[in-house]
Order: structure tokens, then C-alpha cells, then sequence
């Protein structure tokens, strides 16, 4: 196998598996927007069982909006965005670079960004499906600080396990040992990327996602912003509703689904008079839908 | 006890027993018991009287059992075949006051009745040591070979009974005349002007008191003129008998309990004289050399030289291509059949019925002209395509039609070529088909399509709401992480 096949197997193994069944997410050496989207040419996973549980993974995403029986193996679009993804979380990476060389979380940032733009939009409806199915939970992506304090001093590990001779003698040492979950969004202060090239880099990648887009348009950062992809999904009467759905199985309560709503009417100022009257008719939809979900639920 | 077979049933708990084409179960051997010996002869007789037991004949085995309660029944077996000759053979049997079974083995089950138009099977095997198993709606017993019936014994044991009509039947006779009796019968026969053959047979003699072989004249008659008839049946020492099958022959005015035409069992060379009267029959292990009686005719010389021999034409002046002609015997050994491209549908809808035995003994080929299926054993299980009956292990000619000029099977393997390996087929159109012997497989092998298959991991099912958070863990990404990472403006040129 060669090295590039190899940095493959190993992304699918420590990023895209743990991005789809959770567990421990190690990203690799950044790759680059060049190798990005030239990586999944002609590839599929090698490692049979790996290659079953991810696909068994997505199958069950999809199934969540529409009912197939077969995902499609992850394409070279889907095989970028998850080298994409692993860059981006490597621009939180604060061992990414020394005090000489701090610009480089910057420049990666930027590079993922550059990189989605260059991303071709979803050709059909199956490969919105497919995008969705494999980076529906990047959101859920979460790290632990470990935050440790002893009667002397004390000190704080960004995503890493705290040493254990920082933990020895806990009691005549006065460890206090503190833990922290900090969400994907809220990666970018307190490393050495700036929070803006952060969160744009961000937007622009889970907008080459639409359906993930939308069904995570409640969030607080990146805010939501309609984008050509989804704007074309919603223009559909099947796109519309799996957006719908997608929307529905994301939002956990009614509150949810407002807030969704909001955040897409919201967003659809934004957007040229043609666009936003699309956009407008899928949020009126969203609302008709909400409360028709709501009185289902109630009954 | 026996349950009845339902319609469309499938698995059977009696072993050797399997459905046929027609839902009937089958073993590979019939079985017919019966009480008494006079009782198997009768069942012969009414067997013979209407089919020829040559069907079955080399199958046939006829054996006495013992049960373990030490009574002694009659046990005919042969071969199955089909439930065709099952049915009749069951008919016969019920007349005759026997029971019919089927299996293959040891196990034995009562065959199908009006009660059970699909046949038996046992609720419950019951173990035995015992060599012959039979299971019946009203009894089941086990039961020891004790020893065998030779038919032809038994057939020569049997006394002929009057019958005095049958000394008017028209036809040839066989005469047997006492050795001093012989020549003046052949003065008679050729003052008469009786076309007969004659032959001198002779016997060892019977004691060591005698001096010389025991000898008899036969006389082989086309037709036996009706005036000569009561000289004949009155003269001691002179047995008039009228021919029955090639072998055998009854005196005239008796009739043998079972039908001898129907029993080609005695040797071909052979001839068995059953006489009447409680006379033991006469047998003649080897037919004698029998001549014209016009050659004991007085003779004349002629003066003159003989004349010049005729010199012989070759062969070929009198050969004639082969050629197939109806035949209304009926069929025998159809062994095979060829289905033709357009019937091969049908031949797949068939082998879904067809028992696992069946697809192991019948063999296919495929050729321009279609799929010649040959099955040793009979080829009536598969009723689909044009049928063969065998006429040489090489050879098969359509059913129904028999090669003329009427030459011997070897002589036409001869006159074939005699292709080693070769199975030929020579249609009723005159065509005539050579396949190779290895170009056939068994049905079994070519039925089954290779099956596609593909290979999987097992995967444990977790329950969604069990799956883990997928958990960001930083690490250092090693010297000069970004030498994959080409500055923007690089990257969009």
C-alpha cells in the first residue's frame, strides 16, 4: 500500500469511523487542499470490517430521512471533506506549531476554507443524502480539557489525557483534577487559530454538507447562512422534504425546531429576492410542519 | 403404523423411500409378500397372463422368509422402476392375496392403495437387526431370508394341467419319439411330404445298468397336418407338444399353470419338453443339430460331371443403407431421451421434481441439436423430449422404431464403425448423432448454476442511543506537519 493509501486507512480509521460511531478521533497530518480533493480517486476502505461499520453507519443516518436500503460507498467529494475535516481539527491543534511559527493554524484554517469553495456542489439528491449520512454528528465532535491543580500550581491539557505523575499523591498533594467539554464550535479560543478564520473555515465546510446545514441550522456558531447548495436542495419538493426530516430528526423538542426556523428566516434575509422567496416557502413549510408535528406528538 | 402421504409432502421418514414425478413414493425396489407358495405361483401366472415378466426378470428374486414366530411367507422382490408397473404388479398381488411394499433397502413400506393414492410412510422406524423390515397399515414384521426360489425350478416343478383344447392350436410343433420310433417317423414324415426338421438328442444314462446314452429323436414342425394328430397323441413312446416361447414347449392337450412365453428364463441354447400326465419334463440342455427330414430320402446319382462352381460377388452387391421402420413392439430399456433447445424450459421446470437419485443416474450432454439425457436405469422419470431405447451399451435408436434390415446390435455397432467412446443416436429422421462419452455429466452436476456468493463481516448490533460522542483527542503531528499544505494563493492558482 502506498503512503497515500495508507494516510487513507488511516483516516477513515481515526477520523471518519470515530466521526460516525463516536470513540476516540486522533487526526493525522494535515493534508492539504491539493490532496484533499484528490485523495478518494478510485479508493474505497480496505479494511473489510472497518469498511462494514462505516458503511452500516451511514446506512443508519440515511435511513433517519429516507428509506434506502444502500449508501453509496464514501466518493472522492466525501473523501475530501473528511480530510478537510481532519485539517480543520488539526487548526485547533495547538502542537501544530511552536512560538516561531503560530501562523500556521491561521493558514490552515484558511486552506480548509479555500478548499470547500473548490468542493463541487452536491450533483443529486443521493449524494446530499450520502454527505449527510457521513458527517450528520461532525457537530457532536467534542474534546476534554482536563484542567489540573495541585497545592503548588497548576495546568491544563487541551485534549489529551493529564500525566499521571501530575495525579500521584492526590491527597497530600491537594490534585484537584477538572474536566471540560468543549464543542467543536467553541474549539477555537483559547489555541492559536483565530476564532474568526475558525468558525468561517467551519461554515464553509458544513455548508458543503446541505442537508447536515440545515439540520444543524439552530446553531449558535457558525451561524447559519444559506448557501447556493442548500438553497438548490430546498428548491425541490424531495429536497425540501428531506431537509424536513432531517430537521425534525436533529431538533430534539418544538423549541428546537423554532429555533431552527428562526435561524432559516433569519438567514434568508440575506439572500437575493428569487433565492429568498425559496428559502421563505421552506421555513413557512417548517413551521406548518412543526406544528403539525407538535399536535401529532400531543395526541 | 403407517401414515398416509399427503399431497405436495415432502419429506418422508422411511428410508430409501422418495417421491416420483407424480407424487407417489418410491423405493428402488417393489416387494411383494405372499402367504404360500401356491400363492406366488399364482401370482406369476396372473402376472404372465398379461405382460411378459422379462421386464422384470432380471431383477426378479424370489425368496422364502421366516418371521421370528417362525412362519414362512413368500417374498418376491424387483426392481421398482416406476409406480406404472408398481400399480400392476400391486393388482396382481392384492388378487392373488399378497401385499405390495416399496423401499430400497432393509425398510419396507406398504405401497400406495385406493386409501392412500400418494403411498405410506411410517410414523416410527423401529430398530431391528433383521435383513427385511415390513411395514404395514395392519401389521409390521421383520423377517429372515431363509433361502431362494429359482423360477425356472419352480416352473419345471410344476406339473402341466389338461387342457384339451390346446391340441387343435394352430401353429408349429416339437415331437419327441423314442429312439426306436425316430426313423420310421422320418419315412413317415417324407413319404408325407411334412416339412420337418429332425435331431437326435441324447442323455447320460440314468443308471449304471444301462449300457449306452439315453437318445431321443425331436422333430421341429412348422405345422402338423390334422390327420397325423390323433396317430401322434395315441402312439406311446411319441409326445406331441406345442411350443411356448423359443425354450419351452407343453404337450399338446395340457397347459402349464404360468404363462412360459412370459418367462424367457431357461438358457437360449436350451429346451424344456413339459410333459402331461405327471411325467417328469424333458430337458435338452443343448438344442441338437436339427436337419431336414428330406435328407433321409432315397437319392440318385447323376452320370454327368458336376457342374462349374458359381464365382462369389462381393459384399457390397447386397448391401442396403440402414434405414429406421415403426416397430409396434412395445417400448423397452428407453434409456434415453434428447430434449430439444425449444423443451429445455420445460426440462428445468422438471428437474425442480425430479428425486435426488434420478439426478444422480441420468446424464447429459449438450449438443447443436439439443440435450441427449441417458439414465441406464430408464429414462420414464423424465417425460420431456423424443425417447431412445438401447440397442447396444453404444448404441440408441428412437423409441418406437427398430433398424432394418434387421441385423444383430453388434453387427450394426460393426457396421457403425464401431466408435470407441461414442454414444450414437440414430433418429427416426435418419439422422444419425455421435456423442463422446465424457461430453456427458450427471444432470446433478449441470443443473445447479454456480451459486454467487460474497463475503461479509459480522457487525454487533448497538442501539442508537448507546453510541459513543466521537471524542477529539490532540496529538503532535510531527515534524513539519504542513508539508502537504500549500499556501492559498498556491492552492486557488
Amino acid at each position: 500500500m502506498s503512503e497515500l493509501g495508507e494516510r487513507a486507512e488511516a483516516l477513515a480509521e481515526q477520523v471518519i469511523q470515530p466521526l460516525l460511531v463516536g470513540g476516540k478521533l486522533s487526526p493525522l497530518r494535515p493534508f492539504g487542499a491539493r490532496l484533499a480533493l484528490t485523495l478518494g480517486e478510485g479508493r474505497r476502505i480496505v479494511d473489510n470490517d472497518l469498511r462494514t461499520r462505516v458503511d452500516n453507519a451511514r446506512l443508519r443516518v440515511a435511513r433517519t430521512i429516507v428509506a434506502v436500503d444502500l449508501v453509496p460507498e464514501l466518493d472522492v467529494h466525501e473523501w475530501a471533506l473528511a480530510a478537510m475535516f481532519n485539517d480543520l481539527l488539526q487548526a485547533t491543534n495547538h502542537e501544530l506549531s511552536s512560538w516561531a511559527t503560530r501562523g500556521r493554524h491561521d493558514a490552515l484554517a484558511q486552506a480548509v476554507a479555500a478548499a470547500c469553495d473548490r468542493l463541487p456542489p452536491c450533483r443529486d439528491l443521493a449524494a446530499a443524502v450520502a454527505r449527510h449520512a457521513t458527517f450528520s454528528r461532525a457537530l457532536e465532535v467534542a474534546r476534554v480539557d482536563t484542567r489540573v491543580s495541585w497545592w503548588t500550581g497548576s495546568e491544563t491539557f487541551r485534549g489529551q489525557e493529564a500525566p499521571t505523575r501530575l495525579l500521584a499523591w492526590p491527597g497530600l498533594r491537594r490534585v484537584g483534577v477538572q474536566r471540560t467539554t468543549v464543542t467543536l464550535a467553541a474549539m477555537a479560543p483559547g489555541s492559536f487559530v483565530s476564532a474568526g478564520a475558525y468558525v468561517h473555515a467551519l461554515g464553509r465546510w458544513i455548508s458543503a454538507s446541505p442537508l447536515s446545514d440545515l439540520a444543524s441550522a439552530a446553531r449558535s456558531s457558525p451561524p447559519f447562512a444559506w448557501s447556493s447548495s442548500t438553497v438548490s436542495l430546498v428548491s425541490v419538493v424531495a429536497g425540501a422534504n428531506l431537509a424536513l426530516r432531517a430537521i425534525r430528526h436533529h431538533a430534539r423538542d418544538g423549541r428546537a425546531l423554532r429555533a431552527a426556523s428562526h435561524a432559516l428566516e433569519t438567514a434568508a434575509a440575506a439572500l437575493a429576492p428569487g433565492a429568498q422567496n425559496v428559502a421563505l416557502a421552506f421555513v413557512r413549510q417548517l413551521q406548518a410542519g412543526a406544528e403539525q408535528w407538535a399536535s401529532s406528538e400531543d395526541a | 403404523m403407517l401414515d398416509r402421504i399427503a399431497l405436495h409432502q415432502t419429506r418422508l421418514r422411511t428410508p430409501g423411500i422418495s417421491l416420483d414425478a407424480k407424487g407417489v413414493a418410491l423405493g428402488a425396489k417393489g416387494l411383494v409378500l405372499l402367504p404360500s407358495i401356491d400363492r406366488l405361483v399364482g401370482f406369476l401366472a396372473l402376472y404372465s397372463s398379461g405382460a411378459p415378466l422379462g421386464d422384470i426378470l432380471a431383477s426378479l428374486s424370489i425368496d422364502v422368509v421366516r418371521s421370528r414366530l417362525g412362519n414362512r411367507e413368500v417374498v418376491v422382490s424387483f426392481a421398482a422402476e416406476g409406480s406404472d408397473r408398481m400399480d400392476r404388479v400391486a393388482e396382481v398381488a392384492r388378487l392373488s392375496g399378497g401385499y405390495t411394499f416399496t423401499g430400497t433397502k432393509r425398510h419396507f413400506v406398504q405401497y400406495r392403495d385406493a386409501a392412500a393414492p400418494f403411498g405410506y410412510d411410517v410414523r416410527e422406524i423401529a430398530p431391528t437387526d433383521a435383513p427385511l423390515a415390513l411395514n404395514h397399515s395392519q401389521f409390521s414384521q421383520h423377517y429372515e431370508y431363509e433361502r431362494k426360489i429359482d423360477l425356472g425350478a419352480l416352473l419345471l416343478r410344476l406339473e402341466p394341467r389338461v387342457a384339451p383344447s390346446t391340441a387343435d392350436d394352430p401353429g408349429g410343433r416339437w415331437i419327441c419319439a423314442e429312439a426306436g420310433l425316430g426313423p420310421a417317423l422320418i419315412q413317415y414324415f417324407v413319404r408325407s411330404q411334412v416339412a420337418a426338421d429332425v435331431g437326435v438328442a441324447e442323455w447320460p444314462p440314468a443308471s449304471e445298468f444301462e449300457q449306452g446314452p439315453l437318445r431321443r429323436f425331436l422333430f421341429r414342425l412348422d405345422e402338423l397336418p390334422k390327420r397325423m394328430t390323433p396317430l401322434m397323441r395315441s402312439t406311446p413312446g411319441i409326445h406331441v407338444f406345442v411350443p411356448h416361447g423359443l425354450n419351452a414347449a407343453v404337450e399338446a392337450g395340457f397347459e402349464h399353470p404360468i404363462n412360459l412365453r412370459a418367462c424367457p428364463v431357461f438358457p437360449t441354447d436350451s429346451l424344456v419338453l413339459f410333459r402331461g400326465n405327471g411325467m417328469q419334463p424333458i430337458r435338452v440342455d443343448k438344442l441338437p443339430v436339427l436337419g431336414p427330414v428330406v435328407s433321409f430320402a432315397r437319392v440318385s446319382l447323376h452320370q454327368n460331371t458336376p457342374p462349374a462352381g458359381a464365382r462369389g460377388a462381393p459384399l457390397s452387391a447386397v448391401s442396403v443403407p440402414l434405414r429406421l421402420a415403426p416397430d409396434t413392439d412395445p417400448w423397452r430399456d428407453v434409456a434415453a431421451t434428447r430434449v430439444t433447445p425449444r423443451d429445455l424450459g420445460l426440462l428445468r421446470q422438471i428437474a425442480y421434481r425430479l428425486g435426488t437419485r434420478t439426478l444422480q443416474q441420468t446424464r447429459i450432454a449438450f449438443t447443436q441439436e439439443g440435450a441427449y439425457l441417458v439414465r441406464d436405469q430408464g429414462i420414464e422419470s423424465l417425460p420431456v423430449g423424443d425417447f431412445f431405447r438401447r440397442l447396444h451399451p453404444q448404441i440408441f435408436v428412437s423409441a418406437g422404431y427398430t433398424a432394418v434390415p434387421a441385423v444383430a446390435p453388434e453387427v450394426l455397432f460393426r457396421a457403425l464403425g464401431a466408435p470407441s467412446e461414442q454414444l450414437v443416436f440414430l433418429h427416426q429422421d435418419g439422422m444419425s448423432i455421435g456423442i463422446r462419452e465424457d461430453a456427458f455429466v450427471t444432470l446433478e452436476d449441470a443443473l445447479v448454476d454456480a451459486l454467487g456468493w460474497s463475503g461479509t463481516t459480522h457487525e454487533r448490533i448497538v442501539p442508537m442511543l448507546s453510541v459513543e460522542l466521537p471524542v477529539l483527542t490532540l496529538e503532535s503531528p510531527g515534524f513539519r506537519p504542513l508539508r502537504d499544505v500549500q499556501p492559498v494563493d498556491e492552492e486557488g492558482g
